[in-house]
């Protein structure tokens, strides 16, 4: 199966981070591989644009960081969404939805997106 | 303790301490360590080699030291925000807890917002006047091109006289340096044809004058040269707006026409009020030819201002009129012999005196503002010892010294500015003030609180509270910690270095306070003696009041002799009036027509016209003399009896009989005055001399002639009643008397002699009184100083005195060495203090009147004066000290 770099999809990664977070505060590690796992292994995310989008997220106030116990017992840093990185999901979720529905309409793709 | 006390927002500085750079880059290479170690448990859980799974994690990273690279620059920024974010809600917070501060401390609070209330308020109401009549260009287009054209003769020791008309005509055609040259007058027109008539400030002036100005009419336009009448009367005008206003009512004037002195001319234009010159008082422009060749030369009458040309300077522009100057000498020796030409920049001219003293009274300000400083510093200083608790419980909880300076910072600042907000509320109200003083200085119509004054009180605000919250802040970091929370309730807290500096500031302000008292002190004996000089003539019971004769209705000299005849013989039954006179030039009018003519005096070897000496020429009816109070040395006065067919007399002054004549009897000399007819004139009395042009001036040579006999019509003339002894007179029915010869021809600018004289020094007055005014509230805020810290001494060492008492130590030595420590201080600071005012002596020499700069009065009494108040502002804690109980003081410890 073809995989697919995420940082391709113009945009998206730091929606994905985002959601990912969204769930419960989780490290770059965990990020990677939940997003990985949620696309059946279809997005792989690299590092090198995974851990300066985090830097630039939390630079912007959208995300949070505290060191914290990994499951493996080692220490690490986890990311929390704030209260502005909320807002800005459920924004990003939306105009997202709308425009890959846009999108799907005009090429004529039948699909049923929701947030 | 409450939350409230400790500081701040307490969590704020228990919050996670912000990153340092090399937390951030360390930070950054553990996370992604972190990442790569995950990835390779994972790969070797699915049964890879460690080697190979590292070296496949680390291929897929691609280059990590680029990434931990962008990751710590991004990161950078970030804390950067942080920073600058917590700085912002720390200085809110400060800000808040400063306010909260202040509720809690209402005294101390509103002594210190009241000291610096006063401090800026002082200093922001001078800088305002300051700011509008000295440092603000005048309101014209491009002002620095506006040069005031004099002639003077060096010779005859005559620095700036007016220009004759026929040499402004010279000058235009010849100099070469100037973009234009125009001339005005000042003369009196009497509004007739409306309800009451007026005798309008009118001036008369070139075609070009206002266009040269710059000047922008608020309605129709402004005087052109084509509107200068060829001959005699003008046939158009342009008022201002004040005028307009009043008279008028500001109804629609243009293309109207109005009687001026019995001719119509047509409204064409209004100015805008509040120009400085000529004068504001103008109420009606009139173009006239004032620059024609058949002018007599040596009839200096006219005022010249001109524009120089582009990119000239002033010194070109005097070269240049010099060598006209020089030329004209030649041409025409007569009038010109002896003449040149002086170019005093337009602003100079206006405000140049005025300016000094209002430089040195803003100097002062800034003294009364520096010591509400001081007192401040001295304050805060006293306060900082009792929150030697709170910032030693903040610092132990981690807050950092730079963030306890910062604190205390916005303190001051914030105390800086409600105490500006109070200033400029002062402000306003001493502007208000002052102007109510109708104050006779230039310019002062445009004086107001506007932005730019407001910028200023702020700079002003913030400044001080650097000034005053700088010193305290920075001794606020070195606070021991340890020895902070060990020492118990603050009201006992060490003196420490504090200990140094409140006795230091409290010399400067003694210091300061006294330059201010010797400045005061110096221009009050000025003052005194200025107002002790006797003008030669009596103030009170004196009016004097102006009437403008109608050139139409009184065309020649007999029918004014016959119009004031019967004036002065209504002014004399009016009750209460005991002399009635009427004089062309009365002394101390700042208004008023005063020239002087060539002479030739018996015994004199003579000389040409033109080389003649001058001396100032007055005409005047029977008893003015009488009616102004002045001393008839020798002979007589003018009577009823010198008509224009008997023999032409004089009278002359004193110093001009001496001069003339010395030691000889001038009674029957005879004087040549050149004028129409250059006729001879017999001296029939000598009289005292007046100050014609103020106490300060010297008295100037001065002849009369009498009014019959003249041979000069003038725009206008001087009526002058005195009252007789104990008698009062209703000024209504003078002004009466006047309605009655002619309804047409009213008195105007009625005032006394003491009023003329009170105008003559004004300025002085003003100076005066602002000075001591502000050298009073110096002296009120170093008492203040010398007390607190007199008092913080005491209370700072009450134990050890209370030792040294229970050890046998009199009240009285108690006493004497309290007041000793604060004369110390007092005698430094008056030491310095002294040095100081000696320095300043070269500017107050020129502003100063009959008292020496180093005046010893002065110099030994406000220094005394002050030490006295010194001692008695130090007395109160002195006797506290005295009845300390030993005891007890012994026990708190």
């Amino acid at each position: 199966m073809p995989r697919v770099d995420a940082t391709s999809l113009y945009g998206t990664v730091n929606l994905l981070i985002l959601k990912t977070v969204s769930r419960a505060p989780t490290h770059g590690l965990g990020i990677a591989r939940a997003i990985e796992r949620g696309s059946d292994a279809m997005l792989q995310i690299e590092e090198g644009a995974l851990y300066p989008a985090l830097q630039r997220l939390e630079r912007d106030g959208l995300l949070t960081s505290r060191w914290g116990i990994s499951d493996q017992n080692r220490r690490a840093k986890f990311y929390e969404l704030t209260k502005r990185g909320e807002d800005r999901l459920a924004r990003e979720l939306d105009g997202w939805v709308q425009s890959t529905r846009a999108i799907c309409s005009v090429l004529e793709v039948g699909w049923t997106v929701t947030a | 303790m409450d939350r409230d006390r400790v500081g701040p927002r307490v969590d704020g500085e228990l919050r996670r301490m912000l990153l340092s750079p090399g937390q951030l880059e360390e930070d950054v290479r553990q996370e992604l360590q972190f990442h790569v170690e995950g990835r390779v448990a994972e790969l070797m859980d699915k049964g890879w080699t460690e080697a190979d799974a590292r070296a496949e994690v680390l291929a897929g990273f691609g280059d990590l030291e680029r990434i931990a690279r962008e990751c710590t620059e991004i990161g950078m920024e970030r804390l950067q925000r942080e920073r600058r974010t917590q700085r912002i809600a720390d200085a809110l917070a400060d800000f808040r807890y400063a306010l909260r501060t202040f509720r809690r401390n209402p005294l101390f609070t509103a002594v210190v917002l009241f000291t610096l209330a006063l401090g800026i308020g002082a200093t922001t109401a001078v800088f305002t006047v300051v700011d509008r009549v000295a440092l603000r260009a005048l309101p014209f287009q491009e002002p620095e091109r506006l040069v005031v054209v004099w002639e003077q003769n060096v010779s005859q020791n005559v620095t700036s006289d007016n220009p004759s008309g026929s040499n402004l005509f010279d000058w235009r055609q010849r100099s070469r340096t100037f973009s234009g040259l125009a001339a005005w007058m000042e003369v009196s027109r009497t509004l007739t044809g409306v309800e009451r008539p007026e005798v309008l400030s009118a001036a008369i002036t070139t075609g070009n004058f206002m266009s040269l100005l710059g000047l922008t009419p608020v309605q129709g336009r402004l005087l052109a040269p084509a509107d200068e009448p060829p001959e005699g009367t003008p046939t158009v005008a342009v008022l201002s707006h004040g005028a307009w206003q009043r008279l008028f009512g500001g109804e629609s004037m243009l293309g109207r026409s109005i009687l001026l002195d019995g001719s119509p001319v047509e409204v064409i234009g209004i100015l805008p009020d509040g120009l400085p010159a000529p004068r504001p008082e103008v109420d009606v422009w009139v173009p006239g030819e004032l620059a024609t060749p058949d002018w007599n030369r040596q009839t200096r009458s006219l005022n010249v201002i001109g524009r120089l040309a582009e990119g000239v300077s002033i010194e070109q522009a005097q070269a240049d009129m010099d060598r006209v100057a020089a030329q004209l000498a030649v041409e025409y020796p007569e009038s010109n012999s002896g003449w040149g030409v002086t170019l005093v920049p337009a602003h100079d001219q206006v405000v140049g005196e005025t300016a000094q003293i209002l430089f040195v009274l803003l100097a002062a300000v800034i003294a009364v503002l520096l010591i509400a400083c001081a007192n401040v510093a001295n304050l805060l200083f006293g306060r900082a010892a009792t929150r030697v608790r709170e910032f030693g419980v903040r610092t132990a909880i981690g807050a950092s010294t730079p963030r306890l300076r910062r604190q205390l910072l916005t303190e001051s600042l914030t105390l800086g500015m409600l105490g500006g907000l109070g200033g400029v509320a002062l402000a306003y109200l001493g502007v208000g003030l002052f102007l109510r003083l109708e104050p006779r200085i230039p310019r002062v119509e445009e004086v107001g609180i506007d932005l730019r004054v407001l910028a200023f009180a702020a700079a002003v605000s913030i400044g001080t509270a650097l000034l005053f919250g700088f010193v305290p802040a920075l001794r606020a970091g070195r606070a021991d910690v340890s020895q902070a929370l060990k020492a118990g309730g603050g009201s006992r807290a060490r003196p420490g270095r504090s200990g140094r500096a409140r006795p230091l500031l409290v010399v400067s302000e003694i210091a300061l306070s006294l330059v201010l008292l010797v400045g005061a002190g110096l221009f009050l004996r000025s003052f005194f003696t200025l107002r002790a000089v006797d003008p030669g003539f009596e103030r009170d019971g004196v009016y004097a009041a102006k009437v403008s004769l109608d050139r139409a209705t009184h065309p020649d000299n007999t029918a004014r002799v016959a119009y004031f005849d019967e004036l002065l013989r209504r002014l004399r039954s009016v009750p209460g009036v005991a002399y009635a006179a009427v004089t062309s030039t009365l002394p101390m009018d700042p208004t008023g027509t005063d020239f002087d003519l060539p002479r030739h005096a018996e015994g004199h070897p003579l000389v040409s016209e033109g080389g003649a000496p001058q001396t100032d020429y007055r005409i005047v009816t029977p008893g003015y003399v009488e009616a102004m109070g002045m001393e008839l040395l020798r002979g007589r006065t003018f009577n009823d009896f010198d008509r224009l067919e008997t023999p032409r007399v004089l009278l002359v002054t004193e110093s001009l009989a001496e001069s003339l004549w010395p030691g000889e009897d001038p009674l029957g000399k005879r004087i040549t005055i050149y004028y129409i007819q250059d006729a001879e004139w017999e001296v029939v009395g000598v009289v005292g001399d007046t100050h014609h042009h103020g106490l300060a001036v010297p008295a100037s040579h001065q002849m009369f002639v009498p009014l019959a006999q003249a041979e000069l019509l003038f725009g206008y003339m001087t009526v002058v009643v005195k009252a007789g002894a104990g008698l009062t007179l209703s000024l209504d029915q003078v002004r009466e008397a006047a309605v009655a010869v002619d309804p047409n021809e009213p008195l105007f600018e009625l005032q006394s002699m003491a009023d003329f004289v009170g105008q003559s020094i004004a300025r002085d007055s003003l100076a005066t009184i602002s000075l001591a005014v502000f050298a009073a509230l110096a002296l009120a805020l170093a008492l203040a100083g010398i007390y607190g810290v007199t008092a913080y001494q005491v209370a700072s060492r009450r134990h050890e005195i209370g030792v040294r008492m229970a050890l046998g130590a009199r009240r009285g030595t108690v006493v004497r060495q309290v007041l000793g420590q604060a004369m110390t201080l007092a005698l430094g600071g008056v030491a310095i203090g002294l040095l100081g005012a000696g320095a300043l002596t070269s500017v107050t020499r020129s502003l100063l009147f009959g008292v020496a700069p180093l005046d010893p009065v002065v110099f030994l009494g406000v220094p005394a004066l002050l030490l006295a108040m010194a001692a008695l502002a130090a007395l109160p804690s002195a006797r506290r000290a005295a009845s300390i109980d030993p005891v007890r003081a012994m026990r708190i410890e």
